[in-house]
């Protein structure tokens, strides 16, 4: 649609307001008294200069009398004087006084297609205003088509995340979705309790799966230039993605029960579902049995900086337990639980042996459900880093882990997976990506004290099929590969100033994961308790609900938009609604987020 | 201002002036006699709850700037003067009911100058546009020659009643011309809404004719073709006056309140020499009441100050005369136009008049910016595009 169709489409309905005040940071609108909430958008045709479209946003709106600046004396006069009525024409002079913030405006750039630009101009003096939402369905259709035109641009394709929200309605031809690329950038959910957190991963999880599918179907040419396939581990605390709440149809098993068999074996297979309970156990609930595996570690999985990022060390005990990792190389747990670490003087103290061992202590025997004792190398790691080299979304059932076990699990996937990302992107070929013969490959130098893992990997990564390799045995490059996900869950626990202090994976990742293709999904109650180097490397951030004020500053100051006009809504924002910034949009958006059902 | 505020010499004449007002005021006080006879006349009437019949209300307000634009000896007006017009509806939801959807505004520009002949053309027009009359169908339609010659020596006829024996001041005397302006856009506007056929056309002003008997005044003319046309058809032209101008009539605000317990709900008809009344001394040469008029202080509401309305002698003698029974439903009838929420003690007609008639401080602006533009249009870049000369000369150039 042009200008002209445009400003036609909208005038077929009576305006809602007409512009009174318009500065660089506030703009004024008296409008009809009708039903209007916090958080509408309208559209504002001007002409001036060039044709525009600029929407606004209202943050703030007053009851107002035409002519008479002040109400209070009227409400005493009806509360206590005899007898006060109102002549009929009181409804005629009833009037809203909106104020807001001018979003920006759309133009018809040299391609010919509308583009959404910063707020540098204002429209002209008593512009019509015309409010999205206001009318009979088919002027709400008429707008929600122009508005989806006129921000094409901002409200991107790929991951779908909500509906656009204009005041208390969710405009839902106008979905708002994120490039399938920034995935592999750093993304950040906050919201209080009871906000829509976990409902918010469901659907981004069945986005993910619609993307992939897409993208299954396109020939790789035919992809937009932000198109990628997302891979998520999605850590699951409460068991629930996979069958969703009770009463509903069902979670991913019911995804995955829609998809076609050739989705299925390219999306899905040949697992989804992983956790602690015995293989017998998961083979017996039947909605997962086909696609449920037994997660589990062996010790050789785990490096020293794992079990550094994830528990209180002290610098001295850090350096033995790397010491240590030096000297045993994957066997450094075994050698410290059973006994084999002798105490020197320069790096491994008594005190600090001492210490490791307590802090290993949930390692040993069979305490642990994910890492269980045994001499033989078992474990799902190479597995589960094919799947998600391979665009699958892994649905990880914590809820048998301790919280120690929840962080491990994600860390040692994560340093895995960033480790063969930096071997990939240093590699030349199959040939120096594994090594030949005695020279090493940049896999070895990557994951140098892993050796069981290696060996696995080397096998599974050279075979036909690999993920890294394509159909011609050429090494794939960065880009082919999909955006990896992690979800950090419960993010304060890991991610805090204090932990991060002497080094930790996510910090490593939180810097460099977007080179390599390698996103965290942070998801918090809390924006204050979580690091400020994290926090700045998160440029695509979804805020619900937050639950004070010291919060709201943080998530304001965090936002990679300017939502400070959003700041008082982050308070009152109903169940599933967000606001959506990021740094390669140039306009915060609210949100509704649909339920998953 | 640039002096000292301390300076002895200027607490010494503020003093003196304070004094000298003291002086005044008390002197216009009424002697205890003409209280004790004044205070005699106070009547209560009952708060307003229903209505015995419904009647229609009009009101008229005025405004304007009064020059909008300047360049040498030129002047050009801007007048503007609004209608409202209610029907009470005692029995419904609304109290009153518009009699229009959109009330009735006039807004007119008049050209001035020094040039006698320019002044007289516009003021022509200036009452054609309002009235859609000529002096001479004002003055057949008026009794004005019959109660100017009640006041003079020597006697006019209709015929003498011509444009040039207006005492019109030059253009450059702002204020009377403005005074004059808005005066006729009001009664202009006035006459309109006698259409409506009101039982009552209130105005913001009062019945004062400060040049009858003495020389021929257009808006005196107009007040006389407004009553004479309004009391053909049984409206009452209730002129009301926010402020009194009563010498210490907050004395009978005070003996009604706190002698006979009257807090509000009072009124007090003044002696009219219309009626044939002896005038007390202290409102003699004050014209409280106006000639050919009678007129009331009273109190509407508690909320609200005493203030004071005309009526036209002849309309009160044919609708009140004496009765105590009518003069308070009349009364009773205005009081219950006082309350609507936005102008409670106030007849909320009024209100509505004035509300359409008064330039806020930003039309003002905008209504300058609209006359540039089209200035600037038309060529005119000197002097009306340039600042106010004073404030050239205050500022520094």
């Amino acid at each position: 649609m042009d200008y002209g169709e445009i400003v036609d489409a909208l005038g077929r309905d009576e305006f809602f307001g007409v512009l009174a005040g318009a500065s660089t940071t506030e703009i004024v609108v008296y409008a009809r008294n009708l039903d209007t909430s916090i958080g509408d958008l309208f559209l504002i045709p001007s002409d001036r200069g060039g044709e525009r479209i600029y929407l606004f946003r209202m943050t703030q709106y007053a009851n107002v009398l035409r002519r008479e600046e002040d109400m209070d004396p009227m409400a005493k006069n009806l509360l206590a004087m005899d007898d006060p009525y109102y002549a009929d024409d009181f409804q005629q002079d009833q009037m809203l006084r909106l104020s807001g913030t001018l979003l920006g405006y759309s133009e018809v750039g040299t391609s010919g297609r509308w583009s959404f630009k910063s707020p540098r101009k204002l429209p002209a003096h008593l512009s019509k205003v015309y409010k999205v939402g206001h009318g009979s369905e088919e002027a709400v259709g008429r707008q929600q088509g122009c508005l989806a035109e006129l921000l094409s641009t901002q409200l991107g394709h790929g991951v779908f995340v909500g509906h656009l929200l204009a005041g208390e309605r969710a405009l839902t031809s106008v979905p708002v979705s994120i490039p399938g690329e920034y995935f592999a950038h750093h993304l950040g959910i906050f919201g209080r309790t009871g906000t829509g957190k976990s409902n918010n991963l469901m659907v981004l999880i069945r986005s993910i799966y619609a993307n992939n599918q897409r993208l299954h179907r396109l020939p790789r040419a035919q992809w937009g230039p932000n198109d990628r396939l997302v891979s998520l581990f999605a850590v699951d605390p409460h068991d629930e993605f996979a069958k969703w709440k009770p009463g509903s149809n069902g979670g991913i098993c019911k995804l995955v029960a829609d998809m076609t068999p050739a989705e299925r074996a390219a999306l899905v297979e040949p697992f989804y579902y992983l956790s602690c309970r015995e293989q017998s156990g998961i083979q017996a609930d039947p909605s997962i049995a086909a696609f449920g595996r037994r997660v589990r570690l062996h010790r050789k999985d785990i490096a020293p900086e794992d079990v550094i990022s994830i528990m209180e060390f002290s610098d001295i005990m850090s350096s033995a337990a790397e010491a240590i990792g030096d000297e045993y190389g994957e066997d450094w747990i075994s050698a410290i639980l059973s006994g084999d670490v002798q105490p020197d003087e320069n790096l491994i103290h008594k005190a600090s042996l001492a210490g490791l061992n307590r802090r290993l202590g949930f390692l040993a025997g069979s305490r642990s459900n994910l890492v269980p004792n045994g001499t033989a190398y078992e474990s799902s790691l190479t597995e589960l880093v094919l799947a998600l080299e391979s665009g699958r979304v892994l649905d990880v059932d914590t809820s048998l882990m301790t919280e120690v076990e929840q962080f491990l699990l994600t860390t040692v996937v994560a340093r895995t997976l960033f480790a063969l990302r930096k071997a990939l992107k240093s590699s030349r070929d199959t040939a120096s990506f594994m090594g030949t013969g005695r020279n090493l490959g940049e896999i070895d130098r990557h994951l140098a004290a892993q050796t069981s893992l290696k060996a696995e990997l080397k096998a599974r990564l050279g075979a036909p099929g690999s993920p890294y390799v394509d159909t011609e045995g050429r090494l794939r490059g960065l880009g082919e590969l999909p955006a990896v996900n992690i979800i950090v869950e419960e993010a304060p626990s890991i991610l805090n100033p204090a932990r991060l202090r002497f080094g930790s994976v996510f910090r490593d990742i939180s810097r460099q994961g977007r080179k390599f293709g390698l996103g965290l999904t942070v998801v918090s109650q809390q924006v204050t308790e979580i690091d400020d180097g994290i926090l700045s490397q998160i440029n695509t951030e979804i805020t619900l609900a937050l639950g004070n004020e010291d919060e709201r500053q943080a998530a304001v100051h965090t936002a990679s938009n300017d939502i400070f006009p959003f700041k008082r809504e982050l308070q009152v924002m109903g169940i599933g609604q967000a606001i959506l910034s990021a740094s390669y949009k140039g306009v915060p958006i609210p949100l509704q987020i649909p339920h998953f059902d | 201002m640039d002096f000292d505020f301390l300076d002895r010499q200027l607490l010494n004449v503020t003093r003196d002036a304070v004094a000298q007002f003291k002086n005044v005021v008390e002197g216009a006080r009424p002697n205890d006699k003409e209280l004790r006879a004044l205070y005699k006349r106070i009547r209560p009437y009952e708060h307003t709850r229903a209505l015995d019949a419904e009647f229609v209300v009009a009101a008229v307000d005025g405004s304007g700037e009064f020059p909008v634009l300047q360049q040498d000896d030129v002047f050009l007006h801007f007048a503007i003067a609004a209608g409202a017009g209610y029907r009470t509806e005692s029995h419904r939801q609304h109290k009153l009911t518009s009699l229009h959807a959109l009330n009735p505004i006039v807004k007119q520009y008049v050209l001035l100058s020094d040039d006698s002949r320019v002044v007289i053309e516009s003021y022509k027009q200036y009452l054609q546009a309002l009235t859609g009359l000529t002096l001479k169908d004002l003055v057949k339609a008026s009794d004005y020659c019959e109660v100017f010659n009640r006041f003079s020596r020597e006697k006019l006829n209709p015929g003498q009643v011509t444009w040039e024996r207006f005492p019109f001041a030059k253009a450059s005397q702002v204020a009377t011309h403005a005074y004059l302006l808005r005066s006729m856009a009001e009664l202009g506007m006035a006459l309109h809404m006698l259409e409506d056929k009101p039982r009552y056309l209130l105005l913001d002003t009062s019945l004062v004719y400060f040049f009858l008997g003495e020389q021929p005044y257009l808006p005196e003319l107009l007040k006389r073709a407004l009553i004479t046309r309004a009391a053909h058809q049984g409206t009452g032209v209730v002129a009301l006056c926010k402020s009194h101008n009563l010498p210490n009539g907050d004395l009978i605000a005070r003996h009604a309140k706190d002698e006979l317990g009257h807090k509000d709900h009072w009124y007090l008809r003044l002696p009219s020499e219309a009626l044939g009344e002896p005038i007390p001394a202290f409102l003699q040469d004050r014209e409280i009441p106006p000639k050919l008029s009678v007129s009331y202080l009273f109190k509407f509401h508690a909320t609200s100050f005493p203030m004071r309305i005309d009526v036209d002698a002849q309309w009160w003698q044919q609708t009140i005369g004496g009765d105590e029974g009518r003069e308070a439903a009349f009364f009773n009838d205005l009081d219950y136009t006082c309350h609507e929420v936005r102008s409670y003690g106030y007849p909320y007609p009024m209100r509505v008049a004035h509300r359409s008639a008064s330039l806020t401080k930003q039309e003002r602006k905008a209504l300058k910016d609209i006359l540039l533009q089209q200035a600037q249009r038309e060529g005119l870049m000197r002097g009306v595009l340039a600042a106010d000369p004073e404030e050239l000369h205050m500022g520094g150039m």
